[in-house]
C-alpha cells in the first residue's frame, strides 16, 4: 500500500528537493503551494503525513495546523513543521497546536527524510 | 477621600427629610449638615453613626473601603496623560462614586481595557517597528540556504542521478545563490542606514531619533563653542565669573540667585528663569556651581546662536513639541561643546580612560554633563568611544535617552529591572558597573550612579536620578570601568532585556511583566 505525503510549501525549489526525497523513498507525493490548496487538498484525499511550512499566503501553517486538529477526519493526520521561524515560541506554539514535529530550516536532508519515516511507522496499520 | 456627602444628601432626599429635620434629629446646625453634604467637612464614625440611625440605613450605604479605592482610581485617572486636555473637575469623582458607583466602576473597567491595549499594541509596534523587514528577509535567507543546502546534500549523496535531474538541480543551486547575494546585500543595507530605519513615534523618540540620525554631532555647534570660548575665556578668571561679566556687559543681562521659596509656594520649584523684558535671569541658588555655569552657557547661545540652532531644527524638518525637545538637547550640547572643549576633553578622555572622576575634577563638570558629554564625541576625524545615555529617576520614568543602533535603551514603562541604571539607586552616589547581554546577544558594558539634585528649601525631597551610560562590549579595553570586569568569563554576564513585555527571556526570574512575543 502507497503511503502519501502532501507538502505544504511555497518555495519551488524546496518542493523539489523534497519531492525528490520523498519519492525516492518510495512515498507518494502531492504538493499544494499555499495555505488555502492545502485544506482543499487534505479534505479531498486526505494524506498519511504533511510537511507543513508556517509562512504561507492566505492561511498561515499556524491557521492550517488549528482548523486540521478540529476537523475530525483529518485530526489524525501526521504533521511535520518545515519553518524558517526557529523561535522557541514558534516551535512551542506548533507543538501546542498539535504537531508532531518540528524541523527548523535549513534542515539536514536526512533529517527530513528519517523524521517522515519515523512518523509513518508511527500509524496503525 | 469618601463621598459621603453626596450620598448622604441623596438618601435624606429620597426618604423625604428635609435638611432642618434630619440636623435637628442629631443635634448639629442645618449649615453644618449642608456642608457635610457638599463633602465640605469631614465627619467621624460618632456622627455617622447618628446620622445611618436617623436615616435608617446601613453605615456601608454611606460610605465602604471600595468607594475610598474607587475615587481614587477614579483620581488618579484624571491625572493620565490621556485627559491631559480635558480638564477633568477634581471634585466630580466623589460625585460620581456616591450617586453613580457602577458608572464609576464601568469607566475604570474602560479606561484599565484601553491601558492594557496600549501596553500590548506599543510593545507589538515596538518589535514590528524594530524589525519587520528583518524578520521577511531573514525567512527569505533561510529558505534559500535550505534549498542550496537540500540540492548540494543531494547531488554529493546520490551518485546515480539522472542528468536532466543533476542539471535541474544544478541550475537551482546558481539561482539560488544568486538570490541568496541580493537577499544579503539588501539586509546589510538596511542594517546599515539608519534613514531606513523604521521611525519611532513619541516626540521623545523623535528627539532621539533626530539625535542619531546627526550621529550627535553638530559640527556648527562645536565650532561656534570654541569660537566663543576664545572671546569669553580670560586667563586667571574662573570660568562662571567670565561667562556671568560677558552676559552683564554683552547682552545687558541682569542675572540674580533666588533662594527657592518655600514648598507651600506654589509654582517656585523652577532652577532657572528669563524674563526677556526684564533681561533679568533667575538662577536658583543651590544650584552647584557647575549646573549653574551650564545654565549661563546655554542661555548665552540662545542669546548669540538663536538663529543658528532654529536653522539646524528647521532643516531636519521638526515641529512642535519633538521641535522644543530637540532645541533642548540642542542647548544641551552646545552648552557642553563650551565647557569642555572638544579636543582637550577628547585627549583628556582617551588618556584617563573615561575616568569621569578625574574628568570632573579637571573640567569642572558635573557627573552627569560628563557622561552626556562623552556621547557628543562623534567628530569624524577624531572619534571617542560611543557612549549610549539614560537618566531615569526612582519611579522609572525616562527624562533623557540617547540609544545607539546596536545599543537600545529601554523606552518607558516596563523596563527590564536588572538594568543597571535601576539597580544603582540600591547604592546611591556609588558608581556601579555592569556587563550585560541583550537577548540577541550583544554585551554591553554599563555604568551607572545616581545623583541628588537640591530643588527647595529644608524639608523638600531632593531630585534623584540614576544616570547611565554604555558602550558596546568591544570597547570594553578602552575604558577603565571594564578593567574588573573583562576576560572573566559567561558567569559575570547579567542577562538582560530592554521590555518585559518584548523580551524573549521566558524564564527569567525577574520578569515582570508577560511577553507578548508568543502571540505574534
Amino acid at each position: 500500500m502507497h503511503r502519501t505525503v502532501l507538502i505544504a510549501e511555497d518555495e519551488p525549489y524546496i518542493v523539489q528537493s523534497l519531492s525528490f526525497l520523498l519519492e525516492k523513498e518510495g512515498l507518494d507525493v502531492e504538493v499544494a503551494v499555499d495555505g488555502r490548496q492545502t485544506l482543499d487538498m487534505l479534505r479531498k484525499n486526505p494524506p498519511d503525513i504533511l510537511l507543513l511550512d508556517l509562512m504561507m499566503e492566505h492561511l498561515t501553517g499556524f491557521e492550517v495546523l488549528k482548523i486540521l486538529r478540529s476537523e475530525g477526519e483529518l485530526k489524525d493526520i501526521k504533521v511535520l513543521v518545515l519553518s524558517a521561524k526557529g523561535q522557541e515560541n514558534d516551535r512551542r506554539r506548533v507543538m501546542e497546536l498539535g504537531a508532531d514535529k518540528f524541523i527548523t530550516k535549513p534542515y539536514a536532508n536526512n533529517n527530513v527524510v528519517e523524521s517522515v519515516l519515523e512518523l509513518l511507522e508511527s500509524i496503525p496499520h | 477621600m469618601t463621598p459621603l456627602g453626596p450620598r448622604l444628601r441623596s438618601v435624606r432626599k429620597k426618604k423625604g427629610i428635609t435638611q432642618s429635620d434630619l440636623a435637628r434629629s442629631i443635634g448639629i446646625s442645618v449649615s453644618y449638615l449642608n456642608l457635610i453634604e457638599h463633602n465640605k467637612r469631614n465627619i467621624g464614625p460618632a456622627l455617622v453613626a447618628k446620622l445611618t440611625r436617623a436615616l435608617d440605613i446601613d453605615p456601608q450605604h454611606l460610605s465602604t473601603p471600595q468607594d475610598a479605592r474607587l475615587i481614587h482610581d477614579l483620581e488618579n485617572l484624571a491625572a493620565e496623560p490621556l485627559f491631559r486636555l480635558s480638564r477633568l473637575e477634581p471634585k466630580a469623582p466623589k460625585e460620581i462614586v456616591a450617586n453613580h458607583p457602577r458608572w464609576a466602576q464601568g469607566i475604570l473597567k474602560l479606561y484599565r481595557s484601553n491601558q492594557a491595549c496600549s501596553e500590548a499594541l506599543e510593545a507589538m509596534s515596538q518589535r514590528l517597528n524594530s524589525d519587520p523587514y528583518m524578520v521577511e528577509s531573514s525567512h527569505q535567507i533561510m529558505n534559500i540556504i535550505t534549498s542550496i543546502r537540500s540540492f548540494s546534500e543531494i547531488l554529493e549523496e546520490v551518485p546515480d542521478l539522472p542528468d536532466d535531474v543533476r542539471n535541474s538541480m544544478t541550475t537551482g543551486i546558481s539561482a539560488e545563490s544568486r538570490k541568496l547575494g541580493i537577499a544579503a546585500k539588501s539586509l546589510f543595507e538596511f542594517i546599515n542606514e539608519p534613514g531606513k530605519s523604521p521611525r519611532s513615534s513619541t516626540p521623545a523618540d523623535q528627539v532621539n531619533d533626530f539625535l542619531i540620525d546627526r550621529h550627535n554631532y553638530f559640527e556648527e555647534l562645536e565650532d561656534a563653542a570654541t569660537s566663543l570660548r576664545t572671546r569669553i575665556d580670560k586667563s586667571g578668571h574662573r570660568l562662571s565669573d567670565a561667562l556671568f561679566d560677558y552676559l552683564q556687559e554683552k547682552h545687558g543681562t541682569k542675572i540674580e540667585f533666588r533662594t527657592p521659596q518655600a514648598r507651600s509656594t506654589p509654582g517656585t520649584a523652577s532652577q532657572y528663569k528669563y524674563d526677556p523684558k526684564s533681561r533679568s535671569l533667575y538662577l536658583a541658588n543651590t544650584l552647584p556651581e557647575a549646573s549653574a555655569r551650564f545654565q549661563l552657557a546655554q542661555h548665552l547661545f540662545e542669546l548669540e546662536y538663536g538663529d543658528a540652532l532654529a536653522g539646524i531644527l528647521k532643516s531636519a524638518d521638526l515641529t512642535g513639541e519633538v521641535y522644543q525637545g530637540a532645541l533642548r538637547a540642542l542647548l544641551n550640547y552646545a552648552a557642553s561643546a563650551f565647557l569642555f572643549p572638544y579636543e582637550p576633553f577628547l585627549e583628556a578622555s582617551e588618556k584617563t580612560r573615561y575616568d569621569i572622576q578625574l574628568l570632573r575634577r579637571a573640567f569642572g563638570g558635573s557627573f552627569e554633563q560628563i557622561c552626556h558629554r562623552f556621547t557628543t564625541l562623534k567628530r569624524p576625524t577624531a572619534p571617542g568611544v560611543p557612549f549610549a545615555f539614560l537618566r531615569v529617576d526612582p519611579a522609572g520614568n525616562i527624562s533623557k535617552r540617547y540609544s545607539l543602533p546596536n545599543l537600545p535603551l529601554p523606552r518607558g514603562d516596563g523596563a527590564c529591572p536588572l538594568l543597571l541604571a535601576y539597580r544603582a539607586f540600591l547604592t546611591p552616589g556609588q558608581i556601579c558597573t555592569q556587563i550585560g547581554a541583550l537577548p540577541e546577544g550583544e554585551k554591553n558594558l554599563y555604568i551607572a550612579r545616581t545623583v541628588s539634585k537640591h530643588v527647595g528649601a529644608y524639608g523638600e525631597p531632593d531630585r534623584m536620578y540614576a544616570i547611565m551610560i554604555a558602550c558596546e562590549g568591544h570597547y570594553i579595553d578602552q575604558v577603565l570601568y571594564g578593567d574588573h570586569l573583562s576576560g572573566r568569563g559567561d558567569q559575570h554576564l547579567t542577562p538582560l532585556g530592554l521590555h518585559c513585555r518584548t523580551c524573549s527571556r521566558r524564564s527569567c526570574q525577574h520578569r515582570a511583566h508577560g511577553s507578548v512575543l508568543g502571540t505574534l
